[in-house]
């Protein structure tokens, strides 16, 4: 799959991390000129940020760095979104479906899909606003398995393409959407009881 | 979006309208061998013959044996199918009235192509993807399966159950490797909606200023936009998304737009 986005200027920001150099590296092969710099990204057109941070365990646990997120995408929205045409947005499909054993990490990651499409309304219609919510992948993927349609963990190149599909400038009709990479995890039930 | 789909199978339904007509088009664009059915002979017929490899199929999507048939024909004529685009589907234009008022001939013509229709399909269609163990069925849901909306009960009701359908059938064909999605179109601008919606004839010209101030894009779609979506789904390089719902609404659906 190859969009075209020669001459664009692309920002990733956000956690750093496997994720992030994937879409970094993808988006220059496509033709950006693609940079994890905010300073460098100053005007860029595509702007990633990256919020689906590790699962942050039981209830108690480091409140004070996760809160962090909403506040950091909302400020890159503050300082990009004015000059930004495309604004991807990936978090964790905890988003949709709550995990057991790390509800502050989900009930912020539901806080993150909503100020997404929050945003979408207001930044509308100079720019598109999406989330990508990814299941199956990075640290803990392996518990969702055997609940998912396909019974496997996710590829970066899976969850690459997808934003790709939202960085394209041939997609000009979704926007404040949550689009869910995550095998099927948040369909339905899988298993056989 | 440069997706390759050479040797690959694709059978659109519904494929003379107006949708499904830009879906098949896109499809060839990318390569793809496209079976066009339609109710309609004519129009299947003159689209498939603009497509260089193109068949087209006429019959009754209600139809299973029909289905069966189309199914048949096309493995018969390309020896695969790869992808099924659920698009066939109607809505109401004369009943436009509330639940107490709907004729029940009209519920049961929507309900019977828009749910029915796609089942047998989609029944016929995943046997040969599951022998082959890779298949990409895209089902044309609406925003109104998600969000209700008045004065087209049954269209409403169709397209729920097409969007809870696709979550089945991504739950029960994913072990399998067919991989089902489907796709939300908010308002889009075809021949029905320029005439109902935004056209001379004006009838609800009023409604439309207005209704289009809750679209964050604060315009219709065309139908090239919703083909690219449906595209994606389709692609072989979508392949851990299932059981999801795309919107292609211009934001219509994130929020409220006061």
């Amino acid at each position: 799959m190859k969009i075209g986005l020669e001459g664009r200027k692309a920002l990733v920001a956000g956690a750093t991390g496997v994720l992030a150099d994937g879409l970094l590296r993808a988006l220059r092969d496509n033709g950006a000129e693609a940079t994890t710099s905010p300073a460098e990204g100053a005007g860029a057109e595509i702007v990633v940020v990256v919020s689906a941070g590790a699962e942050s365990g039981p209830v108690a646990d480091n409140v004070a760095t996760r809160e962090a997120e909403d506040e950091a995408f909302a400020e890159l929205a503050r300082t990009h979104g004015p000059r930004a045409r495309r604004l991807i947005h990936v978090i964790s499909v905890a988003a949709v479906v709550p995990i057991r054993g790390a509800a502050k990490f989900s009930a912020r990651q539901a806080g993150l899909a909503s100020l997404t499409q929050a945003l979408a309304m207001e930044l509308a219609p100079a720019c598109l606003v999406n989330a990508i919510a990814v299941g199956g992948f990075g640290v803990g993927a392996e518990r969702f398995v055997s609940h998912s349609a396909l019974r496997r963990q996710a590829a970066l190149d899976e969850i690459v393409s997808a934003a790709l599909f939202l960085a394209n400038p041939q997609n000009t009709y979704t926007t404040g959407h949550v689009m869910t990479v995550d095998g099927g995890w948040s369909a339905g039930y899988a298993r056989n009881f | 979006m440069e997706i390759d789909l050479s040797g690959r199978v694709v059978v659109v339904t519904g494929g003379a309208g107006a949708i499904g007509g830009a879906t098949a088009r896109r499809f060839a664009e990318a390569k793809a061998s496209v079976v066009v059915t339609d109710v309609n002979e004519q129009g299947a017929k003159a689209l498939a013959s603009e497509l260089p490899s193109a068949l087209a199929l006429a019959f009754d999507i209600r139809d299973e044996r029909a289905a069966q048939g189309a199914v048949e024909a096309t493995l018969a004529r390309f020896g695969r199918l790869d992808v099924l685009v659920n698009n066939a589907g109607v809505n109401t234009f004369k009943d436009r009235v509330d639940i107490d008022a709907f004729p029940f001939e009209e519920w049961r013509r929507i309900v019977g192509i828009d749910l029915d229709g796609l089942y047998v399909m989609s029944k016929a269609a995943a046997k040969p993807m599951i022998r082959q163990r890779f298949g990409r069925i895209v089902n044309v849901a609406s925003v109104v399966g998600y969000r209700a909306m008045r004065l087209q009960s049954a269209f409403v009701a169709a397209k729920a159950g097409v969007i809870h359908l696709t979550r089945s059938m991504a739950l029960e064909l994913g072990p399998k490797g067919v991989l089902v999605n489907a796709i939300a179109p908010g308002s889009v601008m075809t021949e029905g909606t320029r005439k109902l919606f935004y056209g001379e004839d004006g009838t609800f010209r009023a409604q439309t200023e207005v209704f289009m101030r809750h679209i964050p894009l604060g315009r219709p779609a065309t139908v090239e936009e919703i083909a690219e979506g449906i595209l994606f789904l389709a692609a072989p390089e979508n392949s851990y998304m299932t059981g999801h719902l795309l919107m292609v609404d211009g934001g219509w659906t994130a929020g409220f737009m006061f």
